[in-house]
């Protein structure tokens, strides 16, 4: 045993980390990944816990504020090389906080700084949008009903697509060096119909998309669509194809242009391995 | 850090003109009204109240770490610049400083809050967003105009920092980036120079900057009086700005309209021919394009905002100019220092 592999998983609340980590230690598990197992002697107790939620097909449930818990796990990398990954499973809460009390845990900036690389995760089935009030009042179905009764003005809230940007501009000061490698990874993508990952950015979030064209001399990214699931537990096919289907097999993952490409792309480029 | 009186209500123009809905006075005996801390980051005045001194200090001691690359465990971005943070960015790259001008409710916080906005849909005028260290405040300028602000209507909230602050907004079109730090100044900072102050130490920003807006508020062109006394502010403004001490005569300013969806469509010619009468009284000291801006209209695009942000970014193609009062030897970062702390003396 040599090397430590350190990967920063982050994003807000709910954005898939966790079922991306089940799905990927299972493809390591079964042997059906690039990234090799390693030997047996490591810590697979947390992992083994989530898995089973998918095992029995039901969704894994939200990562806890203030757990501490890691992927820990012996692996051997494409290239050849043998190490410990370890990716913390923080909360998204925490990434929240980052965000909105703008001081980071010390934890989380240690395990950031002596990370290789970054997975930044975004919920394409549940992103927010949030739009100016005149193209509300365009849309008819959503202008709120004249003289309700409004909520006052949150004062942190901001629409997803700037916390995002946000958060990565923090996540690269963080970094002792430059570039930083950054995978963008678009959880749920099952849910999109008729866009690769590119396109998904540039429509939804383009803000975060001028900012990571717009500094490629600091950040190294690449965009991923990942459906960890294969689909929405609880859909009538998708029922269906718990009964027929392993999990390993249901996950998929497309590269930023939509080819097909391995589940565990993301984690390997924010290794450095591809 | 001082406490801002904030309301419960959506509609209550508190933050917006001061009053209360339900029409107390004083608004803070309203049942829904609470303070809370300002979102703006506010230097308390210690000759006014001396148990505020600490908290200047630590107001200033802060505002110097913030700036680039995360010390300790701060992340920054969710403030406006003080000009002492101004100046530790103007030490590490190179910004266009703009100056934007203009009497209070003339349209300077939202023409500010609409042109960062325009990059929240995609690339705007053929650039795009690079960056900024002033993310979240740039963003908490535009949140009373976005739908999870619960609001029917658009409003910008008036700037109550008593001091001037600069919000940073990178932009890069092809390999070319440029830094703009934009001043966000309330009104009645400009009032001594309209009446008749030289800007020297009461407008320090106006010989920094490299690039100026003056906007006049297009509600008052319908009305022939209020116009007139519009323009005739303008041109004391104008005339205050560029005496010497003030803007330096090579850097370019914008003599706008703002709110131009409010004046009717077959006036607006008009409305630029005053303009146009207006800076050329003053083609000698300075050069001056004229503009209608819209920045939020009711109905269709933006107006004017594509002009105004290449005129900002156009501005840093000129050669750099050292600000003519620079004090002796001092470097731009000790000359913003001076003006910040200064500022909370």
């Amino acid at each position: 045993m040599s090397d430590v592999f350190n990967v920063t998983m982050a994003g807000l609340p709910a954005t898939g980390k966790s079922t991306y980590l089940v799905a990927l230690y299972i493809a390591m598990m079964d042997g059906k990944s690039e990234l090799k197992r390693g030997n047996f002697a490591d810590d697979r107790e947390y992992m083994n816990d989530l898995s089973t939620q998918i095992y029995d097909g039901v969704e894994v449930g939200r990562t806890l504020a203030g757990s501490r818990s890691s992927l820990s796990l012996s692996v051997e990398t494409p290239s050849g090389k043998r190490g410990l990954l370890v990716v913390p499973d923080r909360s998204g809460e925490v990434w929240d906080q980052l965000v909105v009390d703008r001081v980071w845990d010390e934890s989380l900036l240690k395990s950031t700084r002596e990370s290789s690389g970054i997975c930044l995760f975004i919920n394409a089935e549940t992103f927010r949008h949030d739009p100016d009030l005149h193209a509300v009042a365009e849309l008819d179905d959503l202008y709120p009903p004249a003289g309700g009764s409004m909520p006052a003005p949150a004062p942190t809230s901001h629409p997803e697509q700037v916390k995002l940007t946000d958060l990565i501009q923090s996540l690269i000061a963080s970094q002792p060096d430059s570039p930083t490698r950054i995978s963008v990874v678009l959880s749920a993508f099952d849910s999109v119909v008729g866009m690769n990952p590119g396109e998904w950015i540039a429509a939804n979030a383009p803000l975060l998309d001028q900012f990571l064209r717009a500094n490629g001399s600091t950040i190294n990214v690449a965009l991923y669509g990942v459906s960890a699931q294969g689909g929405r537990f609880g859909d009538a096919d998708m029922t269906a194809r718990i009964e027929s289907t392993e999990p390993v097999d249901r996950a998929w993952a497309r590269d930023g242009d939509g080819n097909e490409c391995p589940v565990e792309a993301p984690m390997l480029w924010a290794m450095a391995e591809i | 850090m001082t406490e801002d009186l904030t309301c419960d209500q959506a509609a209550c123009p508190l933050l917006v003109d001061g009053r209360c809905l339900e029409g107390i006075v004083p608004p803070e005996d309203c049942p829904h009204a609470a303070f809370t801390n300002d979102h703006v980051d506010e230097i308390a005045d210690p000759a006014a109240n001396p148990a505020n001194e600490d908290s200047v200090q630590e107001t200033e001691t802060l505002d110097l770490s913030d700036v680039g690359r995360n010390s300790a465990s701060k992340v920054s971005g969710d403030k406006a610049l003080t000009m002492s943070a101004a100046n530790d960015v103007l030490a590490e790259r190179p910004c266009v400083v703009v100056l934007v001008a203009g009497e209070a409710n003339a349209g300077k916080t939202t023409l500010l809050a609409e042109l960062w906005a325009q990059f929240l849909l995609g690339p705007f005028s053929g650039w795009d967003f690079a960056g900024s260290l002033t993310l979240l405040a740039l963003s908490e300028l535009q949140a009373t105009a976005r739908a999870s602000s619960g609001l029917l209507a658009p409003v910008t909230v008036r700037t109550r920092a008593e001091e001037p602050h600069l919000l940073h907004l990178a932009v890069q079109s092809g390999s070319g980036r440029t830094d703009l730090l934009l001043s966000d100044v309330r009104g009645e900072y400009f009032e001594p120079v309209l009446n008749g102050q030289v800007p020297g130490d009461k407008l320090p920003l106006a010989r920094r900057a490299d690039c100026c807006v003056v906007l006049l508020s297009g509600e008052m062109y319908p009305n022939r009086g209020k116009r007139a006394r519009a323009i005739s502010r303008a041109r004391q403004l104008l005339g205050g700005l560029t005496v010497e001490g003030g803007l330096r005569s090579d850097i370019p300013v914008l003599l706008a309209w703002s709110k131009a969806d409010l004046i009717e469509e077959a006036q607006r010619d008009e409305a630029l021919d005053l303009l146009q009468n207006l800076a050329m009284e003053f083609a000698s000291r300075v050069s001056i394009s004229v503009q209608l801006i819209g920045a939020r209209p009711e109905l269709g695009p933006p107006i004017g905002l594509e002009t105004a942000l290449h005129e900002f970014v156009d501005a840093a193609r000129s050669e750099p100019t050292t600000p003519p009062l620079l004090m002796d030897q001092a470097s731009d970062r000790e000359f913003w220092r001076s003006r910040g702390s200064k500022a909370g003396k």
